[in-house]
């Protein structure tokens, strides 16, 4: 039944692949089931590749993006695309910078030729003013999403907890305060000239259109458009040990929330299945064992455990919001009593069906948006060099074993190996 | 000009020259070609017409005990879901009881059908299920998405939660100590705590609307098992449910599925009294403001009387809303994010429910700019009910359709579409109808909607810190704000 599902998706998923003359990777996806199309660009530059001092500047460059070229200058690329029904958006990683165009397809020559202006000119139509604003608006994201956020200012910690500061993940995405203050034109300019060229990207047109005619538009658009030459990007031993081992924080919250971050292995690596089945055997869902053994028990307000994957290594989490008037070492007696069982005995054949039918009937669900596929097909693209990866995606996830779940509790999950952070109530908080 | 256009050139050139007749005596070498610098990005392209999509309608069927039963068709995956939903609601918890309907629902999943928690979660968990619950101020529902070949085991499951839940007393502490978990961290989230208190100030403090729909953690510690059971009893039965199909089923599979479980086992019973709110707006009120001290900006909550589920002002206060703040360019955002840099985002939205409604606007503003962000939200609604211009209409229209389009790519999205006209009663063919009153809409019906931006009508709730916002307001001319406790 779920090999159905493979089947299928595996043809949903059907491709063409080619590249222009000047590096830009192009991948078509038909669905011609609905009115839709989607525009989706990969650029393979992300906060590592962010200079010293400028942490937060990769995420304030894709703001930037949509603040206008000669051509189509001011508000000029919403304003096109919203007048026909398109919507766009972006969103900034460690490891790359994705932007995308939503639409009914008569918006797609549109879509494609705005995506080419910008790629080519946005640089020569920057101006202090633009970076001025785009600067405020990240920083009122940073204050919204981390600063008067719940526990959000734990996030602010945890990558210099696990890295040490020269490893490029050893800053957070969105940046400080300091650092986006310090951002200049001129950084946004070479930024753009460096980064931004056409060999470093990946563009994926999908849904309702006919290759035929796409083909030629993209040549004629994209074409022309020169490419850069890339800096080397510098080889990063994966990091496998913190850099400090627990930290103390508060926050306006009401109960104590304790979170443990271990380094994991990159995307798409040798044992990032069998990691992505353990979150979900210890945390996914009621009947997941910390869920149980914490929510169900009467001792936490929520357990959640997840993995962050990216390209130079992941990170594993396990957050617990503690209940009122549990103390916080009787939750981290159960996490370490889970953890260790999870180490030494091995996953039953219920929890095993649980895990895989949980995963792909998420994973299938997760696809069932036009522009969630073109985005992974252009992360496929990127972390693994062909974007025909899902039959081999879902088939290393239906391959995993409870001795292979087992083996990665026990080699990755290892107390001393973890970044412990406790965030408590500020004084006048607490309940 | 790029290497491409000189090397085509070039080519096309050399080409034409190797065609050159040699015979009568050649003439005059022509003079070189001049290579035309062309910018293959110079003139955008014209956007066609757009492909016409026309809204779909389930098919429908009744069981024998009166539930009503769409199932929207949609065979291209094997996945289905279903919403089941009946009306009642939170404003049927009793006073001092607030957060009982909301609890019975929460229970629901610790245990049905002889099942305790943990083998109940399992099963739902070993099918691959995707089980939520929902409790609003005017319906409680159970939602599953699942793999259509155990859509029947599935079945079963919700079956069992409506027919034989099994509320039991251990399960009851645990769920009422998690829910008040919850409200706690509610009140830890500035947009929640506007929106807590917002929503009651709107429907009128103490009344049945008024109240959460997840109570206080005093009112829900009151909650006992009487009163979960009661309310189960009250409000699912058989003849009030509403149930909602999306995905790879046909109307004959689904009604026999149906039948079978839910139809002749779940007793007709009698509808649950619904209460109509009406809204507690009017007056000039103060601004309210809850004291949160440190905040590095201020979240808020503007409520103003809007259009019910199904009326004819939705949908001209739809396209109106979303020039207001509905998308990038809309006009809040243009103005208090793009231009002035104050916010991360504005979102403006028509929130329908029987018999009433409500126009919102909400977001997080700098601290130290709130006062002037009030300002310029006054001044753009002051502006806005004057109306749109064709623009905007013409972009409100394109969004809305594409919203449409986008939700059809899912089961889910399809079956919460379809839902709520079917919980009160309004046809298969509100959605298309929706269509058309949106395509059909004049300018002048926009500007009546728009009419009720009014800020004299309006809750508003800020959440911030105090000490620094309310010197600027006052200063700024908003000198009525009075300090409330959160909800």
């Amino acid at each position: 039944m779920l090999l159905l599902i493979t089947r299928l998706w595996a043809q949903e998923l059907a491709y063409e692949e080619y590249q222009l003359s000047n590096g830009l990777n192009v991948i078509l996806h038909v669905d011609r089931s609905l009115p839709l199309v989607t525009v989706d660009i990969w650029y393979k530059v992300g906060s590592k590749e962010e200079a010293k001092g400028r942490s937060g500047f990769a995420h304030m460059f894709e703001h930037l993006m949509f603040m206008g070229t000669t051509r189509l200058p001011g508000n000029g690329f919403d304003v096109t695309m919203e007048a026909h029904g398109g919507w766009n958006n972006a969103w900034t990683m460690e490891d790359a910078t994705n932007y995308y165009d939503v639409g009914p397809p008569n918006l797609l020559p549109m879509f494609l030729w705005m995506e080419a202006d910008r790629m080519q000119q946005l640089g020569e139509a920057m101006t202090k003013e633009k970076v001025d604003l785009q600067r405020e608006v990240v920083r009122n994201e940073r204050r919204q999403s981390y600063e008067d956020s719940p526990y959000g200012v734990l996030w602010l910690e945890v990558p210099s907890m696990l890295y040490p500061a020269d490893h490029p993940y050893a800053h957070t995405v969105i940046g400080t305060h300091e650092d986006l203050e310090s951002a200049t034109l001129e950084d946004v300019k070479a930024f753009f000239s460096t980064w931004y060229v056409p060999n470093n990207a990946s563009l994926v047109v999908a849904g309702d259109f006919d290759p035929v005619a796409v083909r030629p538009l993209i040549e004629q658009y994209f074409g022309g458009i020169k490419a850069g030459t890339l800096p080397e990007r510098p080889v990063v031993a994966p990091a496998t040990q913190v850099v400090k081992a627990s930290i103390e924080l508060t926050d306006q919250v009401s109960d104590p929330q304790v979170s443990w971050f271990w380094h994991a292995p990159p995307r798409f690596a040798k044992d990032e299945a069998e990691l992505e089945l353990l979150a979900s055997l210890l945390g996914g869902g009621e009947s997941s064992r910390l869920q149980r053994a914490l929510v169900l028990s009467g001792l936490a307000q929520s357990a959640d455990v997840y993995l962050m994957p990216t390209q130079l290594g992941s990170q594993f989490a396990i957050q617990v919001t503690v209940m009122e008037g549990v103390a916080v070492s009787e939750v981290e007696e159960v996490v370490a009593r889970e953890l260790q069982l999870a180490a030494t005995t091995l996953a039953s054949s219920g929890e095993m069906e649980r895990l895989k039918n949980q995963f792909e009937y998420e994973y299938f669900v997760g696809l069932e948006p036009l522009q969630a596929r073109a985005s992974l097909l252009n992360e496929y693209r990127a972390y693994v060099g062909t974007p025909g990866y899902l039959a081999q995606d879902i088939a290393r996830f239906r391959a995993v074993t409870p001795e292979g779940i087992q083996a990665a509790a026990a080699r990755y999950l290892q107390p001393g190996l973890a970044a412990r952070i406790l965030v408590t109530p500020e004084s006048g908080s607490a309940r | 000009m790029s290497p491409m256009w000189i090397l085509l050139g070039a080519l096309f050139f050399a080409n034409a020259a190797s065609k050159a007749k040699a015979l009568p005596p050649a003439p005059p070498p022509p003079p070189p070609p001049v290579v035309v610098e062309v910018d293959p990005l110079a003139t955008p392209p014209a956007v066609g017409e757009s492909t016409a999509f026309v809204a779909p309608e389930p098919k429908t069927a009744m069981l024998s005990n009166g539930a009503s039963l769409w199932v929207m068709e949609l065979p291209s995956l094997p996945l289905v879901t279903m919403v089941i939903e009946v009306p009642g609601g939170s404003s049927l918890d009793a006073r001092g009881k607030e957060g009982a309907a909301a609890l019975a629902g929460r229970l629901l999943q610790r245990g049905a059908g002889g099942r305790d928690a943990t083998a109940f979660a399992a099963e739902v968990e070993r099918l691959g299920a995707q089980l939520d619950i929902s409790t609003t101020r005017h319906s409680s529902s159970i939602s599953v998405s699942v793999h259509k070949d155990r859509f029947p085991e599935a079945l079963a499951l919700v079956s069992d939660m409506v027919l034989a839940p099994t509320f039991r007393s251990p399960d009851l502490r645990l769920e009422r100590k998690l829910a008040i978990a919850d409200i706690s961290q509610e009140l830890e989230d500035p947009g929640s705590i506007a929106a807590r208190l917002g929503y009651s100030l709107y429907f009128g403090a103490g009344t049945a609307w008024g109240r959460p729909v997840d109570g206080t953690a005093k009112t829900v510690a009151s909650i006992r098992k009487s009163d979960v059971v009661g309310y189960h009893a009250k409000v699912w039965s058989g003849g009030s449910a509403r149930i909602t199909l999306a995905g790879d089923i046909t109307l004959a599979d689904a009604t026999k599925a149906l039948e079978g479980r839910l139809g002749q086992g779940w007793p007709k019973g009698t509808p649950a009294p619904t209460v109509v709110p009406t809204p507690n707006v009017g007056g000039d009120p103060p601004i309210y403001i809850v004291d949160r001290p440190g905040s590095a900006q201020t979240a808020f909550l503007l409520l103003f009387p809007g259009p019910a589920l199904g009326a004819a002002e939705e949908a001209p206060a739809t396209l109106g809303t979303i020039a207001l703040g509905g998308t990038f360019t809309s006009r809040l955002n243009a103005l208090l994010r793009e231009k002035r840099g104050y916010t991360y985002g504005v979102r403006a939205r028509v929130n329908t429910f029987p018999g009433v409604g409500v126009l919102s606007i909400s977001t997080r503003i700098r601290t130290d700019v709130t006062a002037a962000a009030m300002t310029d939200l006054v001044a753009e609604l002051s502006s806005i009910r004057n109306g749109v211009s064709p623009e905007e209409m013409l972009k409100a229209r394109s969004a809305w359709s594409t919203d449409l389009v986008e939700t059809m790519a899912s089961r889910e999205g399809v079956a919460w579409m379809f839902a709520p006209y079917h919980l009160v009663g309004l046809g298969p063919t509100t959605v298309k109808a929706d269509q058309a009153e949106l395509a059909s809409a004049s300018a002048d019906s926009v500007k009546a909607a728009m009419a009720g931006y009014d800020p004299s009508k309006a809750v508003i709730v800020l959440v911030g810190d105090w000490a620094k916002i309310k010197e600027p307001l006052t200063n700024a001319g908003f000198t009525r704000t009075q300090l409330m406790p959160a909800l």
